[in-house]
């Protein structure tokens, strides 16, 4: 790269949401309920 | 000295940019090795691609291409944290990049996400511009 060709600039902006927790399953309450 | 461009190149150049990405783009999120070029496949693994508007930008402006309202992402591929980004014709190609960036979390990067990202999550773009440099 030619060091006398300026550089572009990028300016992004972005945000990361992670899943919901996944529900219980059926099994899964029925064991609590039984514990 | 650095060479300079005129304004309306400045803005010819990047309004190429917008024709070159058509009616369909994507902004690629990838981890890993960056590519030596947007058409280099990448080694690492493509976490989310997010829509771009059609087109992806109002001609540019001043030297500046502000790009339009990105959709979301609201099903990401994969988890991690995104060391480059890339405008793409299409949602998961590897070799059909235009524009290749840096990106980080939370800082440091061209584009910049607050955290690292999570498969089936989230990825939301809030903003992206490009400034031509030859000023």
């Amino acid at each position: 790269m030619n060091v006398n060709d300026p550089k572009d600039i990028v300016v992004g902006v972005a945000t990361s949401t992670p899943p919901p927790n996944p529900p219980k399953s059926e099994t899964t309450e029925q064991e609590e309920e039984d514990a | 000295m650095a060479v300079q461009y005129a304004i309306t190149t400045r803005n010819n150049r990047l309004d190429e940019v917008i024709a070159d990405a058509g009616a369909s783009a994507w902004l690629q999120f990838w981890n890993g090795a960056v590519p030596a070029t947007p058409v280099t496949a990448p080694a690492g693994t493509l976490l989310a691609s997010c829509a771009m508007s059609n087109p992806i930008a109002p001609a540019a402006s001043s030297g500046v291409l502000t790009c339009s309202g990105i959709t979301s992402d609201t099903d990401a591929n994969a988890s991690g944290t995104p060391t480059f980004c890339r405008i793409s014709t299409t949602e998961t190609g590897t070799t059909s990049g235009i524009v290749q960036m840096s990106a980080a979390s939370p800082s440091g990067g061209d584009i910049n996400i607050d955290q690292a990202i999570v498969a089936t999550g989230t990825v939301a773009v809030s903003g992206l511009t490009i400034t031509d440099g030859s000023s």
